[in-house]
């Protein structure tokens, strides 16, 4: 587990608002959407105003109060899912940026290094290849 | 004729009239619902006419039914065994054009209650004879309602804010057992400035009757007649 979760760059900062937009957005619309007929529904069912004042209003309040406590820890969660969902595809690409900078600076013996799990690991094995190939060529 | 007869015989006639009105034996013509564009008129001559109305079930099943008075007349009665059920009707109406409901109600008996009688009382919120007419909001918490209804022992003019909600405005109508029909003709935009305090902002939705006696668990029965709506002249 790395510890530097946020490796402070544009692209995961991109990608952090793109989880949670992508997360928040469906469970808000579809939330709303499910709050508003429910209750409107309900309410044009009973008809009565007293009764829909006896019955919903108090139903209404209660889950008001529920979806405002619940709110804040969700949203906290969700926060750290996306940093470390963004992390994990950001930070070895941060890495990756930085062992070929060192290449470019003309240090022939760095190799681009990620983890077992990093999901772009194919990608890097191949390029390393491509380096021993041109290093090769030089000698 | 002697002048002494035809006084006799004039006094007679104007005591006679008076008590044909008095016992309703005369109906005097009473203003109701001189509206230039009566949108919706319901006689209740016809059985299809309750069809047009949806039954909101609060407690128990308020008896609605029929009942034939002479060759075309009808109207509804209302009979409620501790029960509370109304009768509603969707109809969209301009506020901006005054809309005016008018209608005749006689009710029958009262519910009993132990406590007196007040309109925000949820304990013992029952009343023989109400008519609803409902403002509605895009989300039902914002919707405004005005409640005329027949009370048995507030005065008649008075009016508040029901127990239930801030949004619910009564207003009683009439006091007490009265010996036949009562009309009404009430302008919707007139009393909602009255009851609320401002203009209003939202249309009228739909309006609803209902007699009901399920708080106090008594009984109670009301005959409703004559719905029209319709706006007013010049509204």
């Amino acid at each position: 587990m790395r510890l530097n979760i946020f490796v402070s760059n544009k692209t995961q900062l991109r990608y952090l608002l793109l989880i949670i937009i992508a997360m928040l957005a469906p469970t808000v619309i579809v939330g709303s959407f499910l709050y508003y007929f429910i209750f409107t529904l309900t309410a044009n069912q009973i008809g009565v105003p007293e009764a829909i004042a006896y019955t919903l209003f108090p139903v209404i309040e209660k889950i008001n109060s529920m979806v405002i406590m619940v709110t804040i820890p969700l949203f906290l969660l969700l926060l750290l899912w996306g940093l470390i969902l963004s992390h994990r595809f950001c930070g070895p690409l941060k890495r990756v940026e930085r062992d070929l900078d060192r290449i470019i600076a003309g240090d022939g013996s760095v190799r681009l290094n990620v983890r077992k799990d990093d999901d772009i690991r194919g990608v890097v094995e191949k390029i390393n290849k491509v380096i021993d190939i041109l290093e090769k060529g030089k000698k | 004729m002697n002048k002494y007869i035809k006084i006799t015989l004039s006094i007679s006639a104007v005591i006679l009239l008076a008590v044909f009105v008095k016992y309703r034996i005369i109906e005097p013509r009473r203003p109701h619902l001189e509206a230039s564009d009566i949108i919706k008129y319901f006689s209740f001559s016809k059985e299809s006419c309750l069809k047009e109305w949806e039954e909101k079930i609060l407690k128990g099943r308020v008896v609605y039914r029929l009942e034939k008075e002479g060759d075309d007349g009808a109207y509804v009665t209302a009979k409620s065994d501790n029960a509370a059920s109304a009768l509603y009707y969707r109809i969209n109406l301009d506020i901006g054009k005054h809309p005016i409901i008018g209608w005749k109600w006689r009710v029958i008996s009262f519910p009993e209650k132990s406590l007196p009688e007040s309109i925000d009382n949820k304990k013992e919120e029952d009343f023989a004879a109400r008519i609803y007419v409902i403002f509605p909001a895009a989300f039902f918490t914002g919707s405004k309602i005005i409640e005329y209804i027949w009370a048995e022992e507030l005065e008649e003019g008075m009016s508040g804010t029901s127990g239930y909600s801030k949004n619910i405005k009564v207003m009683v109508l009439k006091k007490g057992p009265k010996p036949g029909w009562e009309y009404e003709q009430r302008d919707v935009y007139d009393d909602y400035v009255k009851l609320f305090g401002a203009k209003p902002s939202l249309n009228v939705g739909a309006i609803a009757f209902m007699t009901d006696s399920d708080s106090t668990s008594t009984e109670a029965s009301c005959l409703y007649d004559d719905i029209k709506i319709g706006y007013k002249k010049g509204g």
